[in-house]
């Protein structure tokens, strides 16, 4: 026919054991299947075929040239239209999701095309070949909607991350079922589709430096109460935000309060201290001012332990100053009399503007 | 003899009138392209083979068909870019400020005449593309267009096939004198029936398409 075309030597052996060898006006149809197949299932895209009509037949037709040359325009037209209709582009994907299929069989039953290749199938009729024996009619039905229908039974097919990070989902076929729009099954042929990767919520992730989700809540500088209060940063309460995001889940809420260690004795604790989901407290910032009296002893723990002592430690220091009170006394006298260096409204006004000693 | 004509109508962005044009034509000439006739003694010829090659469209969903010779390529390229060229004419707007243009692809038969006058040109089957050119904003829109518009170029690939078997008239084999006169030989490696091309915008109106009275009866036969 005068065309280039490389034989395949399988269809070839494949067409010829689908033909008989009755005369070729005996012959039933022959059909060439396209089909598509994934380990679940097939589907059918195009079928050609090739009919033989006697009422057809042109008697005075000549054969090595009219026949042969209206069959090599035949193959022409089958050669272009392959390329452009719905199949072909599935056809050039190159994925391991599902392969092509092709299967070459006579058939004297009609075929229900609707059933086949979906209620949207097309059906052309592309030539008809004149032979003094009878005409041969070529002609093609191709599926037009290419999708994946799924059975009554509910068995929808969903991307892998329609939920979060919970995989691909079964697909089944059955006929006559709800169709999914085109443009998903194209998407599952591919190799990169939604279905076939489970890709993670990124929602969930956290930004950089930020840890674990716990954002600083500074001072607010607008409290009046205490002055120049934006400038006391020796208390910071952090607090964990509740994820707000969609499909996450996260309710933890705590506070964390991290206290500086100069802390009065009276407060409880000297060092820093976390609780973890214990406060319930309503989130409300406030500050902790440690005011540090000058030359007034750091509040340090006895050797060692860092804990605060007992009432009893306390009655025994009590004691030993009471003890000692003469010889304090004794002290001061020398100072004020001996020295002579102290003014008498000064060291007065200081001394009794002093620190009493206990 | 009257020719026998077909019109496609697209709507389409300026970058995608060349591959619309190009798949249309090529595809049309695929059918009309034999291989080279090798004439022998007492009338006898052989024809030569033709190879083909697929082509994917840059700005159309869409693969067709062509013939795999580079010198028709060239040829059909370049009548395609210079109807390209005349569409973006900034002058070739209507009143409506749309842009519009068609351009034909005719085989014709030659027929000999008595000298000193040309050889008559008598056409027999012209097919002509109508664009009108749209422009589209949104990206989600292009990119349907882009599909809409290769289906429907392929609708039409597949009316050529059947419009080009339906048993009709095609020029007779000649021989080897009056080869000329049906085939254009020009080409190293196919032989297609004589064709030509012609275009027309609304500032360039070439040769108009020679569509005759008795088309509209042909085209009641054929559609």
């Amino acid at each position: 026919f005068n065309l280039t075309i490389d034989d395949n030597p399988e269809i070839l052996q494949e067409t010829k054991r689908a033909i008989s060898t009755t005369s070729i006006p005996g012959q039933p149809p022959l059909f060439v299947e396209i089909s598509l197949k994934t380990p679940e299932s097939t589907l059918i895209l195009e079928l050609w075929s090739l009919t033989f009509k006697q009422e057809l037949q042109e008697p005075n037709i000549r054969i090595l040239n009219t026949v042969y040359n209206r069959m090599a325009l035949l193959l022409r037209s089958v050669i272009s239209v392959t390329r452009v209709i719905p199949a072909y582009k599935l056809s050039r994907m190159k994925t391991s999701d599902y392969i092509m299929c092709y299967n070459i069989y006579t058939a004297d039953q009609q075929c229900d095309y609707a059933d086949v290749l979906g209620q949207e199938f097309k059906r052309v009729e592309l030539g008809t070949v004149g032979t003094p024996f009878g005409g041969l009619v070529f002609e093609l039905s191709y599926r037009t909607r290419l999708e994946i229908i799924v059975p009554v039974n509910n068995k929808l097919m969903i991307k892998s991350d329609h939920y979060g990070n919970t995989g691909a989902k079964e697909i089944q076929t059955q006929p006559d079922s709800p169709a999914f729009p085109r443009q998903e099954v194209l998407n599952l042929d591919k190799a990169d589709s939604p279905m076939t990767q489970v890709k993670t919520n990124p929602t969930n992730a956290v930004a950089a430096f930020e840890p674990n989700h716990i954002t600083p809540v500074l001072p607010d500088d607008e409290d009046t109460s205490i002055p120049f209060s934006g400038l006391l940063k020796q208390s910071i309460k952090f607090k964990k935000l509740q994820n707000h995001n969609k499909g996450n889940h996260e309710k933890e809420k705590a506070e964390v309060i991290y206290e500086q260690q100069d802390v009065p004795a009276d407060s409880g604790t000297s060092e820093s201290s976390s609780s973890g989901g214990g406060d319930r407290n309503p989130p409300a910032d406030f500050i902790m001012v440690d005011l540090k009296t000058p030359f007034a002893p750091s509040p340090a723990p006895s050797a060692g332990s860092g804990q605060v002592g007992s009432s009893a430690d306390i009655d025994t220091e009590l004691n030993t100053f009471e003890a000692s009170l003469g010889e304090y006394d004794d002290f001061v006298r020398k100072l004020c009399g001996g020295t002579g260096d102290y003014e008498g409204s000064s060291s007065s006004g200081s001394m009794s503007g002093g620190p009493r000693f206990p | 003899m009257n020719a026998r004509s077909q019109t496609f109508d697209f709507s389409a962005e300026c970058h995608q009138v060349s591959e619309v044009v190009s798949c249309i034509f090529h595809s049309i000439l695929f059918h009309r392209t034999l291989g080279k006739f090798h004439y022998r003694q007492e009338g006898k010829y052989s024809i030569g083979t033709i190879g083909y090659e697929d082509i994917d469209c840059d700005f159309i969903d869409l693969t067709y068909v062509r013939c795999a010779s580079s010198h028709l390529a060239n040829t059909m390229n370049q009548h395609v870019q210079a109807f390209d060229q005349a569409i973006r004419d900034p002058s070739n707007v209507t009143e409506n400020g749309v842009r519009r243009g068609q351009i034909s692809l005719e085989f014709y038969n030659k027929k000999r005449v008595n000298w000193p006058f040309a050889p008559e040109c008598l056409p027999w089957e012209v097919w002509t593309i109508r664009i009108e050119v749209k422009s589209i904003r949104s990206e989600i829109e292009r990119q349907l267009n882009r599909e809409n518009l290769g289906e429907l170029v392929g609708e039409k690939v597949v009316l050529i096939a059947e419009v080009m078997n339906r048993q009709q008239y095609l020029p007779k084999i000649p021989a080897q004198s009056e080869v000329d006169l049906i085939f254009d030989t020009s080409f190293p490696d196919i032989q297609p029936y004589l064709f030509r091309m012609s275009y027309k915008t609304s500032i360039y109106p070439s040769a108009p398409n020679v569509i005759t009275m008795s088309t509209r009866f042909f085209r009641a036969l054929a559609f």
